[in-house]
């Protein structure tokens, strides 16, 4: 049978919320569910609802799936579910037959049935994957080691760790549930349905002969229907046990099953391992080779330099192994990385899926470049950068974005403007099924946009491998919303407001509090630093050569440090008046559009340049002046140039440089690091010859002086930081896996006291942390106004707005929040002619409070029903009903109507005077009757005995009823029990209906 | 109990004076502005000098006078020392303000309620915050949660939103809901029944009329019109507020028709302030800051506009007509003041006012209606001193000054002594240098030259040098493995010098000031004020339209009734607004509506009661939450137990749930429940107040809707009609509208 959506949650009445399990956001995880009708399953591939009736399953005809549907039908022999919707009752013979029948014992149910075949084919299915795949890999590799083995290895490993947290998830599961005796009972699915048709048939049998449509919006029963659910449950109670005990041993094969996924997975490990130590003896080779290199104080290299570097060198396949990736950075000496996060309160694990905390680096785990950090927590989601990996193109280049829904995301927050961190944030947000809100401050925001087209116009890779065009990234600006610098926005739940990174202009770190729990994503940051020793020599150096009539070069990226530089430049040269006819030029296109956003965005400054805008612009440059191309350069005299790119590999500071570069009166600084391979990189060792771009080579003269700016943190820093934070759990992203793995080595050692966690996942690697969430609630308004003592009740409306929880009394409502209540009240008018006598008497019969009065403005009679229906005399030929809407409200009235429009079916033909006394002896003979006859339905043995009393014998236990008290004596409990409440039943089902009963 | 709140308005209640209220928190007094008029009479600050001492915090959140014009005034004669918080822009352009005021004063009188140096040292600890971050205020403050929200009428203009414990108070005057050409609208709206707001009725019986129509006539009818028949505008405006409204109206209209009347802009911070509005585009409109995200087209690059920052300037303009926008708005001083005076005989001139004058000013004068014919003014001007009053007044000076020589060299002896050597001190000479001596030099220096590298190479001997020598240290360079032993800090020191130097410079007041107003007070030729008053003619048309940037009656009535806060505290406004507003607030918004008179403590404090209990993961796991809009709600029966530390928490009920009356949840307008009823194939249609719905049925809603707070907060719904399968149909959709719980 296929069913939509829609149609399920109409048929098993469960919320939405639920089958959403089923649905392919969340297949990932093993989840049963107990409702009140059904019950959600979802194993693996196995999703189904499955309540007291049938089973349904989604994707019926997958593979896997039909062998269960196989099993399934043989274990359940075909059952005719019961038909209740279509019985009207009539008489209260009828009722009698079918409360017993209704009461009868189903005899296993099949809910436990559907669990008792899916679990050990579930893991029957796990264990023949596991054995099929895992074990002739790892002998295999054991034999010989090939690149192809270890991929596939790697590939397996991966696979593991979704496997294991998939069993892992389903043994919680049925630990859950074997915890709570509640959720067990509740899966009795068989059982509850049975009470309901019990109950509701109590209820039928109350309403004696008329017809009864019920409510339909009547979802919650009354206190009526949940005290036979609470018997239901003592009664039955020993049968828990049975599904406990059915549930212990699959929690076993669970933990078996745990066990050995977890046996495989050491192996892989080990096996890992091993290569690792063979790759670093070839990498202690390689790195003895190097040793020439000077080693010098660097800073940390990271996003510009590694992205030049990549760009310039041709994709290497190799880079997508781990530990062959080391090396190259290695070698040059880097020393860590620069973002870090940080959490804050760890408490000891607990396993609820909504307080586990999952960190998942999509890019930059273990390696520079592609930033991309999805995290969620309580449901709520947000995802860090949206970075592109600058040594690959195309598709390549993305983070792993496959390993997420894109569409669950609420917030995505990027930290700075640079390529690593925010240029595949247009195809997120153009070719993704991406729809949260996306923030970053406001100048990232506008050079972004020139960056981005700037890489669009740039980057010459085919069009199939354009991941976006201009066309994207226009539009995407429509998308991303601005953040200021310590503004708290929410969005969803989630809290976040930015500090400033110190980077590059407008870099943030972003501080995102869910529900208590505080995440900072540093981004790359760069603390205030004493850059006065590097800005010294900076200064020195070029005086120095302008003083005797040099040139001086800098190559430099376009954006970033340049405009420090430049600043760094033209207070120099306002200091020294000397300078003043010596030029000054930046050449470079962006930057030149760059600088109205660094003229304008002075607040997202540090101290010092807010300060000094207070006399002028500092960026508004009064020595310093563009330059377009070489043309438009006139070479006469001392000058100092600032060129991109940054490597020298071409354009204008290569053209420079080629000028230049034979004159020893010269001299190039290169204010940053320079990545292998680039000609600035050769000119550091200061060769004796260099080639031209014309082929030619000549002589190297030129006074060569490198210069770190860099500004990322370096190790001194970043410990500094995060000493000053202490966070509980650090998670290292965004560096090359051997400088992080050192890194991590130098915090723990630092960091030994213990409580701090350093951990440094690889791409697609989650790490998991539970928080304890205690949910507090305020109680406000009406209902506070006594705090309670302990055992006392509290009710009233939760109120859930975000992760804050308020109680409140119902009048309050509109007080406190923005809800507001309703009344409704409702006039019927139905046509009428009898006399009014008559309605008054039939409803007697079924409620026992009818009162008499009179209305007050038109003086007609009227008849208050229940206290709750006011039935009114309109005229001759008319009735009102007025009633407030309510469940019991709207039945009431519902019995009212249909009373009245069987009166008038019906002649007339009762005499109402003598009738009253009459019917009540008449009433007292038969309810006796119907008592009678249902214990026997019920009991099967039952006499009368003496004073009146009920003598009922079960399996040899006797029990005596007083049919006036309803005081039951037996030697068994349970049959005393039973029997008395049996009989508290059958004496409201024959009674009118008094007032407490609603 | 909640948290104890005091109102107290110390000035502008019931009246249109400025406003400067005390806020009382748990004991923690805010004061909220500090305003002051145009007049800067002091008896208005008789009440705020009572309590000055006692205040924790001063929130400031307008960028003119009325709201921070007291401010130096009440740091330096009313002990006033508390820490000041305000929004960048309202830092900056409130400075700005000051400076053009005091400087328009002086110019005219001997002003001496407060200095410039006492604007800089007043606005010298002001911290900064952002819109929508929350400051948490420490020390006798703890647990106060600050956050400035935006207001609309100025640049940076604020809402102010105090938190503690989970209650807000809410202080939101002057604020706009429409969106500007380069402000956002207030965020007002988003509070949601805040414990207190405090609000003015300054506009309560206003009404504007749309903003086109208004533009429209504002840009045609008048301006234009004026120009193409040969005549000036003048509008008098603020110094660096509402102008910037106006400027960009004007630019956008010149740009649009190619006009090429001239517009100046003339005050004596003209050029810095839209120099610092540049960068504050993160403050405005949205729609300004995509034009620049997206083309790098800064809204301030004015191209029509000049500005100017003295009046001789705006003389030496080729004639013919022009539109001048000169400070200040009330005419009391100033250009607008001088301006006035000249063109006022000329009919074909205009005199156009964009907001309401200050009670008791020119501009309040001449907006009378009718306009009156001729107005008495004072017209003061300063003359350098000649003859005799020269030389008496260099006599005193020379007297002062010897006397200063005097204590100098004591001073100096003194320190000789007790120094040990002539660089003992470790003085670097460029720190002391720029920090503290001869400051008065730098500040002429950098006036007359506009850079400030001049002060900084400025070699001064360091004053505790026996003779004057360059300072001369030995070098006593460390060598190790490495090569010499590099100290960061005497390359720190350079830094910090600069620092200082800029900041000193950055604090000084001349360095924000242009060089027009410069010459102005550093003016060393000793001069006097020369008064004479005449009645000027008023040929010129007189012109008022509202360009104030403020809500309206009507929409400030609609928007206190959505926040609607469990108490309101009316200010600000003529007595006859205030009232209004009241009346119209204790019917439609909150009962509880208070308009205190000065000096009248009000106590707002909650009636709220509250308690805190944790809610048991066994609870709720029970819970099934329905989802209405932003909230989650569900039914709650629990039983109160307690946590190992003493917390309450809730337990689930161990027996049977009490029964409760049932209760429907939802909003329902008839309006939506119409078309949805008519999406489901229903006839629907208003009749006579009702909605009658098919042939038979009618639903209405009974009782005041528009009554939010006050009443029962909850709707009577009627539905009626005969039995039929249509009205149980009906009442099916009507029931799918709430949530019954």
């Amino acid at each position: 049978m296929e069913c939509d959506k829609c149609a399920i949650i109409k048929r098993v009445a469960i919320p939405t919320r639920d089958l959403r399990i089923l649905g392919p956001v969340f297949s990932h995880s093993s989840n049963i569910l107990a409702r009140e009708k059904a019950m959600v399953v979802n194993l693996e591939f196995i999703r189904a609802t499955v309540t007291a009736e049938e089973v349904l399953i989604l994707d019926l005809l997958r593979q896997e799936v039909l062998p269960f549907v196989d099993q399934l039908r043989q274990q359940t022999p075909l059952k005719r579910p019961f038909d209740i919707q279509g019985t009207v009752h009539t008489d209260s013979q009828e009722n009698e037959l079918h409360v017993s029948n209704g009461g009868q014992w189903v005899p296993l149910p099949e809910a436990a049935e559907g669990l008792q075949c899916e679990l050990p084919f579930e893991f029957q299915v796990l264990e023949t994957a596991l054995e099929r795949d895992a074990y002739p890999v790892l002998d295999e590799l054991a034999r010989n080691v090939s690149t192809k083995n270890l991929e596939h290895v790697r590939s397996l490993k991966s696979n593991l760790t979704p496997l294991l947290a998939c069993v892992q998830k389903a043994r919680d599961e049925t630990e859950h549930l074997l915890d709570d005796n509640e959720d067990m009972a509740d899966l009795y699915l068989t059982r509850k349905w049975v009470q309901n048709q019990q109950a509701e048939a109590l209820l039928g049998t109350a309403t004696s002969n008329s017809i009864i449509s019920f409510a339909p919006h009547l979802r919650r029963l009354n206190s009526d229907h949940s005290a036979s659910l609470a018997t239901g449950s003592i009664l039955y109670e020993n049968d828990v046990e049975e599904l406990e005990m059915l549930l212990e041993a699959y929690f076993t094969q669970l933990d078996g099953t745990r066990n050995k996924i977890l046996s495989v997975r050491e192996y892989i490990d080990d096996t890992e391992d091993y290569e690792n130590i063979k790759l670093d003896q070839q990498r202690n080779e390689l790195i003895q080779l190097q040793l020439t290199l000077t080693i010098a104080s660097f800073a940390i290299a990271m996003d510009t330099l590694v992205a030049s570097f990549f760009g310039m060198n041709i994709p290497c396949r190799l880079y997508e192994k781990n530990g062959v990736f080391d090396y190259f950075l290695g070698a040059t000496g880097m020393a860590s990385t620069g973002q870090s996060q940080s959490l804050k309160r760890r408490d000891a694990p607990v396993t609820r899926e909504g307080d586990q905390l999952t960190l998942t680096p999509l890019g930059a785990g273990n390696e520079v470049g592609r930033s991309c950090v999805y995290m969620s927590y309580k449901g709520k989601t947000v995802l860090f950068d949206c970075g592109i990996h600058p040594a690959y193109s195309g598709m390549a280049a993305l983070p792993y974005f496959d390993e997420i829904d894109p569409s669950t995301i609420d917030v995505l927050l990027i930290t700075h403007f640079h390529l690593d961190h925010a240029a595949s944030l247009p195809y997120f947000l153009e070719k993704t099924t991406f729809k949260g809100r996306v923030f970053m401050t406001h100048a990232t925001k506008a050079i972004y946009k020139l960056l981005l087209t700037d890489y669009v116009k740039v980057s010459k890779v085919s069009v199939e491998d354009m991941l976006f065009d201009e066309q994207d990234i226009n539009r995407s600006m429509d998308k991303i919303e601005v953040i200021d610098f310590h503004q708290t926005v929410e969005v969803n739940g989630i809290k976040f407001w930015c500090y400033t990174a110190g980077h590059v202009l407008g870099a943030a770190m972003f501080m995102v509090d869910i529900a208590g729990v505080r995440v900072l994503y540093t981004g790359d940051y760069s603390p205030h630093q004493p850059r006065h020793i590097r800005e010294k020599r900076f200064t020195d150096v070029i005086h120095s050569t302008i003083s005797q009539g040099g040139r001086v070069l800098i190559p430099a990226f376009a954006l970033g440090r340049a405009q420090e530089l430049l600043l760094i430049l033209d207070e120099y040269w306002s200091n020294h008046p000397e300078l003043h006819n010596i030029p000054i030029y930046y050449a470079s296109p962006l930057a030149k559009k760059c600088m109205t956003v660094y003229q304008t965005y002075i607040l997202s400054m540090n101290e010092r340049i807010r300060n000094q805008f207070a006399n002028s612009n500092p960026f508004k440059f009064k020595h310093i002046s563009p330059l377009n191309s070489i043309e438009d350069f006139t070479d006469v005299g001392p000058s100092v140039v600032m060129a991109s790119p940054s490597g020298l590999q071409s354009g204008l500071s290569r053209q420079l440089f080629d000028m230049w570069c034979s004159d020893k009166k010269n001299a190039c600084v290169i204010p940053g690091y320079v990545v292998e391979g680039t000609l600035a990189k050769t000119i550091i060792n200061e060769p004796k010859e260099v080639t031209l771009m014309n082929g030619l080579t000549a002589p190297l003269n030129m006074q060569v002086h490198y210069i770190s700016f860099s500004a990322h943190a370096d190790y001194a820093q970043t410990s500094t930081f995060l000493k000053e934070l202490m966070p509980p759990n650090i998670i290292l992203v965004h560096g090359e896996a051997n400088e992080m793995g050192r890194l991590k080595q130098k915090l723990i050692t630092e960091f030994a006291d213990g409580n701090t966690k350093i951990i440094t996942p690889k791409n697609c690697q989650s790490v998991e942390m539970y928080f304890n969430s205690e949910k507090m609630a305020k109680t406000i308004g009406k209902l506070a106004e006594k705090t309670p003592d302990v055992g006392e009740t509290v009710s009233g409306i939760l109120v859930k707005k975000g992760f804050t929880y308020q109680i409140m009394a119902p009048e309050d409502l509109h007080v406190f929040s923005q809800l507001s209540t309703a009344n409704i009240t409702q006039r019927i008018t139905i046509p009428f002619s009898g006399a009014f006598g008559v309605i008054k008497h039939r409803l007697e019969q079924i409620y026992e409070s009818v009162e008499s009065g009179t209305d007050e403005e038109s003086g007609v009679p009227t008849l208050q029903v229940h206290e709750r229906v006011t039935v009114k005399l309109e005229s001759d030929k008319h009735i009102s009903l007025h009633w407030n809407a309510d469940p019991i409200s709207d039945m009431v009235s519902d019995s009212v109507v249909a009373l009245v429009l069987n009166i008038s079916r019906e002649v007339p033909k009762v005499v109402v005077e003598s009738e009253a006394v009459k019917s009540e002896e008449e009433n007292g003979k038969k309810a006796e009757k119907v008592i009678y006859a249902l214990l026997v339905s019920l009991f099967g043995d039952v006499k009368r005995g003496e004073n009146g009393k009920l003598v009922i014998t079960v399996d040899g236990n006797v029990a005596q009823l007083d049919r006036q008290s309803g005081d039951v004596e037996s030697e068994n409990e349970g049959l005393k029990e039973r029997v008395r409440t049996v009989f508290r039943r059958i004496q409201g089902a024959v009674r009118p209906i008094p007032l407490s009963a609603s | 109990m909640g948290t104890s709140v005091q109102v107290t308005p110390l000035c502008g209640v019931y009246n249109e004076n400025p406003l400067s209220y005390l806020v009382s928190i748990d004991g923690f007094n805010f004061l909220i502005d500090c305003g002051w008029n145009d007049h800067f009479d002091p008896s208005l600050l008789q009440p705020l000098s009572r309590v000055a001492s006692t205040i924790d915090a001063v929130l400031l959140s307008h960028s003119d006078t009325l709201h921070l014009g007291a401010l130096p005034y009440a740091m330096k004669q009313l002990g006033l020392l508390a820490p000041v918080y305000s929004t960048e822009p309202v830092y900056r352009l409130g400075l700005l303000t000051m400076y053009d005021h005091y400087l328009s004063r002086k110019a005219v009188s001997e002003f001496d309620l407060f200095t410039l140096d006492d604007i800089d040292s007043a606005f010298q600890n002001v911290t900064r915050l952002t819109y929508f971050q929350n400051h948490h205020l420490s020390g006798k403050g703890e647990g106060i949660v600050i956050a400035p929200h935006v207001a609309g009428h100025l640049l940076g203009g604020t809402i102010w939103k105090i938190t503690k414990d989970g209650e807000d108070v809410v202080y939101a005057v002057d604020f706009n809901h429409r969106k500007e050409r380069h402000l956002n609208g207030t965020v007002l709206e988003s509070f949601v029944r805040p414990a207190v707001l405090i609000t003015d009725a300054y506009n309560a019986l206003s009404n504007q009329p749309p903003r086109q129509q208004r533009d429209k006539e504002f840009l045609e009818k008048t301006i234009l019109k004026t120009l193409e028949a040969g005549g000036n505008v003048l509008l008098p405006v603020d110094s660096a507020g509402r102008v910037l409204e106006l400027i960009l109206i004007m630019e956008q209209f010149w740009a649009q028709r190619l006009l090429n009347y001239p517009i100046f802009f003339l005050t004596y911070v003209a050029s810095s302030t839209i120099d610092y509005v540049k960068s504050f585009l993160e403050w405005m409109s949205d729609s300004i800051a995509k034009s620049f995200e997206t083309s790098r087209d800064n809204a301030f690059l004015l191209k029509h506009v000049t500005l100017l920052v003295n009046k001789s300037e705006l003389d030496n303009a080729p004639n013919g007509p022009k539109v001048v926008l000169a400070s200040m708005a009330s005419l009391e001083a100033g250009f607008s003041h001088d301006i006035f005076v000249e063109w006022a005989a000329d009919a074909k001139s205009q005199v156009l006012f964009t907001e309401r004058g200050q009670f008791g000013t020119l501009a309040r004068m001449l907006q009378a209606d009718p306009p009156p014919k001729a107005v008495k003014v004072t017209m003061s001007r300063r003359v350098p001193l000649v003859g005799d009053e020269l030389i008496a007044y260099e006599e005193e000076q020379k007297q002062l000054k010897r006397e200063e020589e005097l204590k100098a060299s004591m001073i100096k002896e003194e320190e000789l002594k007790a120094s040990h050597g002539p660089d003992s001190n470790t003085g670097d000479p460029m720190v002391t240098d720029a920090s503290n001596t001869l400051a008065s030099v730098e500040v002429a220096g950098s006036h007359g030259t506009g850079y400030r590298d001049i002060l900084i190479d400025g070699f001064v001997p360091p004053p505790t040098s026996v003779a004057p020598m360059f300072p001369f240290y030995e070098n006593t360079t460390e060598w190790d493995d490495f090569g010499e032993v590099i100290n960061p800090d005497d390359y720190v020191i350079k830094d910090d010098d600069m620092d200082q130097a800029a900041m000193h410079v950055g604090g000084d007041i001349d360095g924000k000031l242009d060089e027009g107003c410069a010459s102005l007070i550093l003016d060393t030729k000793p001069s006097k004020v020369v008064s004479n008053e005449l009645t000027v003619q008023v040929k010129c048309s007189l012109i008022y339209m509202d360009y104030e940037g403020r809500s309206d009656g009507r929409s400030i009535k609609s928007i206190l009734a959505h926040v609607a806060p469990l108490k309101l505290v009316l200010v600000h406004g003529s007595a006859e607004s205030t009232e209004h507003l009241k009346q119209h607030c204790l019917k439609h918004v909150c009962p509880q509506v208070y308009a205190p008179q000065i000096e009248e403590t009000i106590d707002v404090t909650s009636d709220l009661c509250a308690y805190k209990v944790q809610l048991s993961e066994k609870l709720m796991s029970n819970v099934l939450f329905k989802k209405l809009g932003d909230y989650e709600i569900a039914w709650v029966d629990a039983e109160v137990g307690r946590t190992e530390s003493g917390m309450l928490s809730l337990l689930p009920i161990t027996t049977s749930a009490p029964p409760h009356k049932s209760v429907l949840v939802g909003d329902l307008r008839m309006a939506d429940f119409k078309q949805f009823l008519a999406s489901k194939g229903v006839q629907v249609e208003f009749a006579g107040g009702a909605l009658r719905c098919g042939e038979y049925v009618t639903l209405r809603k009974v009782g005041n809707v528009s009554q939010k707070g006050g009443g029962s907060g909850t709707q009577q719904i009627v539905i009626e009609g005969p039995l039929c399968e249509d009205y149980y149909k009906i009442r099916e959709y009507l029931y799918s509208q709430f949530y019954l719980l």
